[in-house]
């Protein structure tokens, strides 16, 4: 019978049950007690240990999420700063570049200035045609506005002489320097009582010079290494006065009256930016040896040698 | 085993859920899953299983929030679980928009619940501000939830049934 009636109101006994036990507990839980109960523990023990682990997994990722935004925005300050860095490294090499490109133009103007006996018309170099060792063999210019370029004409800066206008295309003149096999300028070495010819060797950035001595007397006054050769304005091209090189090499060959040397050029043609070619020159027809035109950079005649323009200095 | 499935979906987002939003400080906000399980429970079973599933959903959720009495979050999902059963026949438990509206009406019912078991029950309750306040934040928080988490449900309640289904033909 007690069967009969649990099948039949077994659905409500079961409701009635699952109302009424956690009223019953609630009772018994919502009085105050010292000691916890063995539902309570039981429900700790269900619950404590998925608490701690879900705990930790969401601690981990946040912490993970944490570094990975902290690490995100690291980065993206990292891009800004490198685009900002790029940026003014640009405009300080282009400070730079220009500053540098202010120096020249000045000390080109300034010797445009001192250079009375002759005229000079700036002319920008556009290229450089070099040997397989780096070596500048030739130099183009751009003579656009350059009013009166002609072949044959010097062309120098005011640290000396560069070379002379080989060929002239429209706005393009091609230079051929000092130091080309071609090449023959006067020279002497002011106040060594010499004069000679500086001809180019067309190697490396070195060429010769052979003098004569003007009289015995002069003899006792050796040329060395570091003195300086001057344009004489003899060859009615190079102006008086103008530094050709150094010489290199003390030990000179001699060949009957003449002594030759080694010299190495005033000027670096690997990084000439610009120039003065000079026009209306009519030589130097009078004029005394060894007198320049302009003020000679260095007027002691003997120049500090510059590594870069030995002849055995590295290309 | 889908019964068993459904117990292990509400543990373990009872068991997140806490961590989940202490981490983002946010635990006024935090949407009562037991009672979006207990209601799709009445929705979904017959009354007996109904009520049993909620009561063991509602004894996990005791466990979980040990600072009222054992027992009331066990009732409130039981008498959830019976308006479950009773809104079945009349609303569409089904779509979106009805699960959100119910869910939002019975959390607020729940907090009311909440509030009437402490006060008699609960000797040492004084915070009736807290829970009158948090009623709304709670009971929006649920109504957002409540449609994933019945998909959810839905989902494992179909897997399994399919699942079940097919080895009936296979013994077959």
């Amino acid at each position: 019978m007690w069967r009969d009636l649990l099948t039949r109101y077994r659905q409500t006994l079961l409701l009635i049950v699952a109302l009424v036990a956690p009223v019953a507990s609630m009772y018994f839980h919502g009085k105050a007690r010292k000691e916890t109960s063995v539902i309570e523990r039981g429900l700790l023990a269900v619950t404590s240990p998925v608490t701690r682990v879900s705990h930790d997994v969401v601690a981990g990722v946040g912490d993970l999420l944490s570094a990975y935004v902290v690490l995100t925005l690291v980065e993206e300050r990292n891009r800004e700063l490198e685009r900002e860095n790029k940026i003014l490294l640009g405009e300080a090499l282009r400070s730079r570049t220009q500053a540098a490109e202010l120096a020249r133009i000045k000390q080109l103007c300034g010797f445009r200035e001192r250079a009375k006996e002759f005229e000079t018309v700036p002319a920008r170099v556009v290229g450089r045609d070099v040997s397989q060792f780096f070596q500048v063999v030739r130099l183009r210019l751009d003579v656009e506005g350059a009013a009166g370029v002609r072949e044959g004409q010097a062309v120098i800066t005011h640290d000396g002489v560069v070379g002379r206008i080989e060929k002239l295309s429209g706005n393009w003149a091609d230079v051929m320097l000092v130091t080309d096999a071609r090449s023959q300028v006067h020279a002497t070495v002011p106040g060594k009582g010499v004069v000679g010819s500086v001809r180019g060797r067309g190697k490396r950035n070195e060429f010769s010079a052979q003098f004569v001595h003007l009289d015995d007397a002069e003899r006792g006054m050796p040329l060395g290494v570091g003195d300086a050769v001057y344009t004489t304005g003899h060859d009615r091209v190079f102006p008086a006065g103008l530094e050709i090189g150094h010489i290199a090499e003390g030990a000179p060959t001699r060949s009957g009256p003449y002594y030759e040397f080694v010299l190495a050029p005033a000027v670096s043609y690997a990084t000439l930016e610009e120039v003065l070619v000079v026009v209306n020159y009519r030589g130097a027809m009078g004029e005394s040896e060894g007198k320049p035109a302009a003020e000679p950079s260095k007027p002691s005649g003997r120049r500090t040698i510059d590594p870069a323009n030995t002849p055995d200095a590295p290309p | 085993m889908k019964y068993l499935a459904w117990v292990a979906l509400t543990y373990l987002l009872l068991a997140l859920l806490s961590p989940l939003l202490g981490r983002l400080d946010a635990q006024l906000y935090a949407p009562d899953v037991a009672l979006i399980s207990a209601l799709y429970l009445g929705s979904r079973l017959e009354t007996g299983p109904a009520v049993l599933m909620a009561f063991v959903v509602g004894l996990l959720k005791d466990g979980f929030s040990l600072s009222a009495p054992v027992g009331v979050y066990t009732e409130i999902a039981v008498l959830v679980a019976l308006i479950g059963r009773f809104l079945q026949a009349r609303v569409d438990l089904v779509s979106p928009l009805p699960v959100m509206a119910s869910s939002a009406a019975i959390s607020l019912l729940a907090s009311g619940l909440f509030l009437a078991f402490e006060s008699v029950f609960h000797r040492a309750f004084d915070a009736y501000g807290e829970v009158l306040t948090t009623a709304l934040p709670l009971a929006l928080t649920t109504m957002l939830v409540s449609p994933l988490q019945f998909w959810l449900m839905e989902r494992i309640r179909r897997r399994l049934d399919s699942h079940a289904h097919g080895n009936l033909l296979l013994r077959r």
